[in-house]
């Protein structure tokens, strides 16, 4: 068996879960995510992140504006539109049932 | 001092190294390759990812550090991840890769089409980098079976039809099997490393157990192995008679057609076997070609499906073509109901017997003695004699004509007049129009002064063949009468008569009377002849 694809399948599954989420606590720019995200050591390299981002702002569950920067060019900021918080609560409210479910399996 | 490039990134201004510059740029054309597979959002996913290099470039410049450096470059790429990473974290989710740092090189290599250095389909290189050998020696291969029948060029469009094209930098690098990476290279040794690590902590304590579930471990290790193996063969083995079985009743398929079409002529298939060029032999049918259509349809959807699945199972193509199945099956079953409904069309048509029998006069007063003979129709209409089945037919090409051998067979007339009874008949004649199909078998015999002539053959359109039209001549001779049957004539009698008449050239080309048992040699021929001689 391997653990380490597990993990990275595990991972893969919450990225996007995890990313509306950031979003919701407020608007950010990419880094402000990678760098949340590496914290938490949900991804290994950065360049993953920018196709989600991508793929999750043409469903329209996200937006970006662009705004001045004072270290350097403007950034891209994201934020959540409306059918994005939609689907937070709906991924939130997944994966605390799911939660529970795994714990009530693995705690007993 | 080392050469430095300017250039223009995520909104800001960069001096770069040369080196490092080249680095760069083939780290983005390697990104723009992979996110090919994005389509629209592609440009967009770059620019982004540009600007993070861009910012990350700059986080590293400083006072003293100016320009940009390969190692820069080199740690920003590991920061962002090279494609193969991409791949491995995004296979990882679907689960469709076998186990990272075990999968051999050869597991993870797939076919598919290389356009990025192809002729015509890419079907060529592709194979190259599959087999890991010159695009050249496919080539000559294809070229070379291109000679054979043209199956270099079947095999050529079925490929280009059902291997997928590489777009992607993923499809690219399964292309020719995953390249030794870094990272791929770290993951293996990590595995072992902790394969090792596992196997050490259980040393000591458990050093004894430890040892005899590993040997017995090892053993069922090794039985798997061989099991797989063995499964790995028995596909490959049925992946290969696919594809043989397949290809070889396509090549034949198509060579009966073409032959049945007409197009080859005279195409020998085996050994004395000869198809003519029966255009019309099925014309009768009146749906000739709607039948022909679905039958080839009918027969070549599933050859070309047993090549498909060879193909699929030897290569390990991934099929793109869900539309072209679901086609290719409602075509066959469209098919299927068209040869059925031609089918049972025609039968309905095909139910009729039909005769029709006349009887002439010949003029016996003049002439006491009577000649039968036959005359020769065929003279100058290059006939060839096909053997089908069993079936022997005589055909012109020139004329699309059929020639039969009529019947003959003699009988005592009731009257002292003497007749020539023509009788035809054929069979699966369409109904009401049997006088008709009765014009069409055409057949001619004529008297002249004291001899009467018989036509060798009686003819019908090719078109008519499956009316098998036939004619049987009833020649009523009167008591007494003295007639001659030529060696021919004997030839045309059915097979009791040939034998009561003809068996020792009996009565051959001698005078012989009507008596109400049938012919007798003429008595005082008998006596004379002797003298004569």
């Amino acid at each position: 068996m391997d653990f380490e694809n597990a993990k990275a399948q595990m991972r893969k599954g919450v990225l996007e879960f995890c990313i509306l989420s950031i979003l919701s606590r407020g608007d950010a720019y990419a880094t402000d995510i990678l760098n949340t995200l590496k914290e938490s050591e949900l991804i290994v390299v950065e360049g993953t992140l920018y196709p989600l981002l991508t793929r999750q702002k043409n469903a329209g569950l996200l937006s970006y504006r662009w705004e001045e920067s004072t270290q350097g060019p403007p950034r891209k900021y994201y934020a959540l539109t409306e059918k994005g918080s939609e689907v937070l609560k709906e991924l939130d409210a997944s994966w605390r049932s799911l939660i529970e479910a795994v714990d009530s399996i693995v705690k007993k | 001092m080392k050469k430095t490039i300017q250039i223009h990134m995520g909104g800001r201004q960069f001096h770069i190294d040369e080196d490092a510059y080249q680095k760069l740029n083939h780290y983005l054309e390697s990104l723009k390759r992979h996110f090919v597979a994005e389509g629209e959002a592609a440009k967009e996913i770059l620019e982004d990812i540009e600007h993070r290099i861009a910012e990350l470039l700059e986080k590293n410049l400083s006072e003293n550090h100016q320009s940009v450096s390969i190692e820069d470059v080199n740690q920003t790429i590991s920061i962002l991840g090279k494609v193969e990473d991409f791949i491995y974290e995004e296979s990882a989710a679907g689960g469709s890769i076998p186990e990272a740092g075990s999968y051999s090189r050869r597991d993870y290599r797939r076919l598919y089409r290389d356009e990025d250095s192809n002729y015509i389909g890419g079907v060529a290189s592709g194979m190259a980098a599959y087999f890991d050998i010159d695009a050249l020696w496919i080539r000559v291969a294809f070229i070379v079976l291109a000679f054979l029948h043209g199956v270099g060029i079947l095999v050529y469009l079925i490929l280009w039809v059902v291997v997928p094209k590489a777009r992607t930098t993923a499809e690219k690098l399964q292309m020719r099997g995953v390249p030794v990476t870094l990272s791929s290279i770290r993951e293996s040794v990590n595995a072992e490393y902790d394969k090792v690590k596992t196997g050490f902590s259980h040393i000591g304590d458990h050093n004894a157990i430890r040892q005899t579930r590993s040997a017995f471990e090892n053993i069922l290790r090794g039985l798997g192995l061989v099991f797989v193996a063995f499964f790995k063969f028995i596909i490959g083995a049925i992946g290969v008679t696919f594809l043989i079985t397949g290809a070889i009743i396509l090549a034949v398929l198509i060579m009966f057609i073409l032959a049945f079409a007409g197009i080859l002529g005279h195409f020998p298939v085996w050994n004395g076997f000869e198809l003519p060029s029966l255009t019309h032999l099925f014309a009768s049918t009146g749906h000739y070609y709607l039948l022909i259509i679905a039958l080839v349809v009918l027969v070549i959807i599933p050859i070309v499906a047993l090549i498909y699945w060879g193909i699929k199972i030897l290569f390990n193509v991934q099929s793109r073509h869900p539309a072209l199945r679901a086609f290719l099956l409602t075509t066959w079953i469209l098919a299927l109901v068209l040869f059925i409904t031609v089918i049972i069309l025609n039968a309905s048509h095909f139910t009729m017997e039909a005769r029709v029998a006349h009887t002439a006069r010949i003029e016996t007063k003049k002439w006491p003695r009577l000649y039968i003979d036959v005359q020769d129709n065929t003279v100058d209409k290059r006939i060839t004699e096909y053997n089908v089945f069993d079936r022997t037919f005589l055909y012109s090409d020139h004329e699309n004509a059929l020639f039969t051998v009529p019947e003959l067979a003699i009988g005592l007339s009731k009257d002292q007049g003497m007749y020539m009874g023509i009788e035809k008949y054929a069979s699966n004649v369409v109904p009401n129009q049997s006088d008709e199909a009765m014009d069409r078998i055409y057949f001619q015999w004529e008297q002249k002064d004291s001899v009467v002539y018989i036509n060798n053959y009686l003819t019908t359109r090719d078109e008519d063949f499956w009316m098998f039209g036939q004619v049987r001549l009833n020649l009523q001779i009167p008591e007494g009468q003295v007639v001659v049957l030529s060696e021919r004539a004997c030839e045309l009698l059915d097979p009791d008569q040939r034998y009561r008449y003809c068996q020792d050239s009996m009565l051959t080309n001698k005078p012989a009377v009507m008596t109400p048992d049938g012919l007798r040699l003429l008595e005082n021929q008998k006596s004379r002849s002797p003298r004569n001689k």
